[in-house]
Order: C-alpha cells, then sequence, then structure tokens
C-alpha cells in the first residue's frame, strides 16, 4: 500500500531518531547521563550564581529559572545539533531517495526526548519542592510543549538548509546564542527590562518560544499562559512558512551543493 | 505526479530545463557573503549570479519494457536528469509525468548509520527503500543471506571496505521489485566475484520490474542490461536507438571531441 508524503517523512524520521540515539548511546552510555548532566549543572550554576551571588530578588526564583533555562537549552542544542544534519548526512541524501528534512526532524524530535528527561528529572522536583507547590496550570505545560517545539523545528529547518550554502551557520549561531542569552528574559524576569528596551523583547523569538511553557510552571493565575501561547503559534506559523518558503526555493540546489 | 498511464508510457519528461548558479560549486561561508556586501552592497543585491545549464530542453519518454542506458561524459547532466527522473529535484521548466513508483539509487557504498552494524543497517535502509507501511522480514533475510557478508552482519558497518558495502546495498535493493528502476553506477563499488553473482540477481530484478533507468561508465554492462540507450551531450539527447550503435557513436563523439584538445 502507498504512503503519503507526510507520512513518509514522519516514519522516516522516527526510524531515523531510534537509530541515531541506539547509535549513539551504545558508543557510550555515559553519553546519556551526559546529556542530563549538561542542564543539571547549568542549572545548578546559575541558580547559585544569580540567587546566591547576584541575589536577585524574586519569589520562587529556581522555579523560575528552571521554566526558562531547560527550554532554552531545548531549543539552542536542537537548532545547533539540527544545523549541521543535511551536511554531515550528504552521502546519505545524495545515495537515495530520502525525505531530507527528515534528519531535521530527528535532529528536534532526539533533542525533544533529551527535554522531556530533563522536565522529569529536574523540573518536576523543582516544582514540587517549590513554595507554589501545585498549581491546575501546570496541567497545561504539555500543550505549551507544541509552540516551542514548532519554533525550534521551523529555525532548525531554516538553519540546515541555508548551511548547506554557508558552512560557517553553526559558528556564527553559536555566537548568536552567546548573545541572545543575556538579551533573553531567562534568569531575569521581563519586568526587569526597563520600557524603552521592551522592543527587544517584543521581537525576542527565543522569549516567545519559551515563555507559555516557563507561564504555565511559573503563574498561578489561571490561563495567564494562554495568551503567550497564541502569539508564539503565531511566530511559529510564520516561521514555519519562511522556512517552507526558502526549502521550496532552494531544494534544486541542495544536491549540488551538498 | 502520479497518474493512470494513457499507453504503457511509465515517465514522461517534456521540454526538461535545469540550471544552477556557477557560484553553488564553490562553497562559500556566511562571512564570505558578509564582506562581500559590505564590499560592494550595489553588486551583492542586483547582480543576477551566472548560471550553469544542466538540462536544456530534454525530452524523453520510458516505457513499459525499457531498460534505457544513458551514456554521457561527465557534466553531461546524467545525474541531474535522474534526479529529476525520480523526483528528488524538480525542473526550472518542463514537466515529468509518472504513472507508476519511482525508485532510484545512486551511491551503493553508504549506510544510513555507520555506527550501527550491517543487519540494522539493512534493516532501515529496507525502511528507506520500501514505500509501504511493513518493510516484509524474510525479504531481508533473503537479501542479507544472499551477500555473503555472514559474520560481517554484525559488526559496525563503519568498518566495511567499499565492496563489501556495496554487496549489502545491492542485494537489498535486488530483492524488491519496483516499476521504474533507476541506478546510477552503482555497479562500480562491487568487487569483481560479486559483480557477476550480483549481475544476475539484478538481470532477474530488470527482468520483474516494468523499466530501468541505468547510468554507467561500462560499454559491456550497457550492452549486456539495456535494450536502448541515449546518449546526453551538454544536457541534451543527441543520439536514442539500439545499445550497440548507441556506444559507437558515444565513443565516436567523444574520441572527436578529445581529438580537438
Amino acid at each position: 500500500m502507498q504512503i503519503s508524503e507526510w507520512e513518509l517523512w514522519w516514519r522516516q524520521t522516527l526510524d531515523f531518531t531510534v537509530a541515531s540515539m541506539k547509535s549513539r548511546y551504545r558508543k557510550t552510555l555515559a553519553g546519556f547521563a551526559w546529556v542530563l548532566l549538561n542542564p543539571i549543572i547549568m542549572f545548578g550554576v546559575q541558580a547559585v550564581v544569580f540567587k546566591k551571588f547576584l541575589r536577585l530578588d524574586m519569589p520562587d526564583y529556581y522555579l523560575f529559572l528552571v521554566g526558562g533555562l531547560i527550554p532554552w537549552i531545548f531549543m539552542t542544542q536542537t537548532i545547533q545539533m539540527g544545523t549541521s544534519s543535511l551536511v554531515v548526512n550528504a552521502a546519505l541524501l545524495r545515495s537515495f531517495r530520502v525525505h531530507p528534512l527528515m534528519l531535521v526532524g530527528a535532529s528536534v524530535l532526539d533533542n525533544f526526548v533529551n527535554f522531556m528527561s530533563t522536565l522529569i528529572i529536574i523540573v518536576i522536583p523543582v516544582v514540587l519542592f517549590s513554595d507554589k507547590g501545585f498549581s491546575w496550570n501546570l496541567l497545561w505545560t504539555p500543550v505549551t510543549l507544541l509552540p516551542l517545539a514548532l519554533i525550534a523545528f521551523s529555525i532548525t529547518m531554516l538553519m540546515a538548509v541555508v548551511n548547506v550554502f554557508y558552512r560557517d551557520t553553526n559558528f556564527v549561531l553559536s555566537f548568536i546564542f552567546s548573545v541572545f542569552f543575556f538579551l533573553t528574559p531567562i534568569f531575569y524576569p521581563i519586568e526587569f527590562v526597563p520600557d524603552s528596551y521592551r522592543w527587544l523583547i517584543d521581537f525576542n523569538i527565543f522569549f516567545h518560544a519559551i515563555a507559555p511553557f516557563r507561564s504555565t510552571i511559573y503563574t498561578t493565575e489561571a490561563f495567564a499562559w494562554f495568551p503567550l501561547w497564541l502569539k508564539a503559534m503565531g511566530w511559529g506559523i510564520g516561521l514555519l512558512l519562511l522556512a517552507t518558503y526558502y526549502w521550496r526555493k532552494r531544494h534544486n540546489e541542495l544536491f549540488i551543493a551538498l | 505526479m502520479n497518474s493512470s498511464s494513457p499507453s504503457n508510457i511509465l515517465l514522461e519528461a517534456k521540454n526538461l530545463h535545469l540550471e544552477y548558479p556557477v557560484r553553488l560549486y564553490a562553497h562559500a561561508g556566511l562571512r564570505d557573503s558578509f564582506i562581500a556586501a559590505v564590499k560592494n552592497p550595489w553588486d551583492f543585491v542586483m547582480k543576477s549570479p551566472d548560471m550553469l545549464p544542466v538540462l536544456r530542453g530534454l525530452n524523453l519518454t520510458l516505457h513499459k519494457g525499457d531498460r534505457l542506458g544513458i551514456l554521457g561524459v561527465n557534466g553531461a547532466g546524467k545525474t541531474s536528469l535522474c534526479r529529476i527522473l525520480c523526483g528528488m529535484i524538480k525542473p526550472q521548466i518542463g514537466t515529468l509525468t509518472a504513472y507508476g513508483s519511482v525508485e532510484a539509487i545512486f551511491d551503493v557504498s553508504t549506510g544510513v548509520m555507520p555506527e550501527l552494524t550491517g543487519r540494522e543497517n539493512a534493516y532501515l535502509l529496507a525502511r528507506l527503500f520500501y514505500d509501504t507501511r511493513e518493510v516484509p522480514k524474510e525479504q531481508v533475510e533473503e537479501a542479507l543471506s544472499f551477500s555473503e557478508l555472514g559474520p560481517f552482519l554484525n559488526m559496525p558497518y563503519k568498518t566495511y571496505s567499499r565492496g563489501m558495502q556495496a554487496r549489502l546495498v545491492l542485494s537489498l535493493i535486488s530483492a524488491k521489485t519496483s516499476q521504474v528502476l533507476i541506478l546510477d553506477e552503482v555497479f562500480d563499488g562491487a568487487d569483481v566475484f560479486f559483480r557477476e553473482k550480483i549481475a544476475a540477481r539484478m538481470m532477474k530484478k530488470i527482468e520483474n520490474s516494468d523499466a530501468v533507468v541505468f547510468v554507467s561508465h561500462g560499454p559491456e554492462q550497457m550492452l549486456q542490461l539495456c535494450n536502448r540507450v541515449v546518449v546526453l551531450s551538454l544536457g541534451e539527447i543527441v543520439f536514442d536507438g539500439p545499445p550497440r550503435e548507441a556506444l559507437d557513436y558515444y565513443l565516436k563523439s567523444s574520441s572527436s571531441m578529445f581529438g580537438k584538445h
């Protein structure tokens, strides 16, 4: 029975994700431990530095930080890994008729699994041990993963194609990430940003991607996350359209440049 | 693109034009582009890139029973044509109509995951080759035993020689029948003994396929496998006919071309 292009893409994405995880963790089981250790250390260090050294004064700071930092790590790691996915697998793409974008899908899915593991290991305990404790908003957290994954996928797709033609994309991206880590309200709340600088945040895609997730974790006000979610979905869909346009435009040239 | 065939036509390519910007062949970085943009912003934005024509108004019809060989010097557009025929890329001008499923293989020494074993790679490849939901396990196992790789199947694919990699992939491809099959220089990697063995099996597969498109540098294989050969030169078909005549034409035209130097 023939299957549609979408189904083919999804199936190849799943197959490739399972295979690449199998391949990576077979080489070293410690690899998976590292994947979890990395955000734990990042969170631990920042929690100490910002709360104890810089004494950022806000209630439930650890909860606030974890809600911003963990999705930020997911986004940046996904984009950096996925950006090189087409180039790294150039031989595979040139040899067989596989859906090139399944490589992008697999990078996102692979990192999403890591993100889910971190969520269970770090985020849930921090939520449970916070002063706020359980809030009904938490039940909406899974819904906020949709715009987060959509934005991560769209940026990764765009950058993966750009990287085929401009091989130093990842180098430029790591520079951009180090700048945006400070420009994005991850370890400080948006309320700290003076009004005259707010426009910097309004156009910050990373902030919009993270905001709904953090809202369900940190804010107890009912449905405060929803307007943020709508905005994030808007950005996500817009970015996906842009990535699709660029993909269609340059798809033919891919095999020459790879 | 799939639609019902008017007669016994499987693929119909009309007036295919394909060209690429020349700069694609030289890998530049974002940094280089940034420097170019700062140096000469007007040219950077307004100047249209130099284009390299690959196919120029090519027409090709593939019928049921065709075993079509494509001959041409490097850069004649053979691989680009194959990529269009299987739907990997789209021509800038022209249309391609496919009346059935098309499969294409461009290299046989590529694994999906070099870290995984040959057997695991075989199953992964099978899942990529088969458009259906379920991969028939018996067919993959049969291909694996045909490959005669034995204990090597449980070793990482990256430890394989090119010949062994080709064996595995060719055994897998030939385990399955397809309507239209495109093979771009796939025999070049397999070792000699296996080449004969696999050739016999590929012949069977070719007989079972509705049509095959075949690119090779080996004239013997062309004569053995094809019943029709086209000669491609500078993005156009300059000869279309029986294999022997096509080969003579190709050898004569390429020797006269090189004779000019």
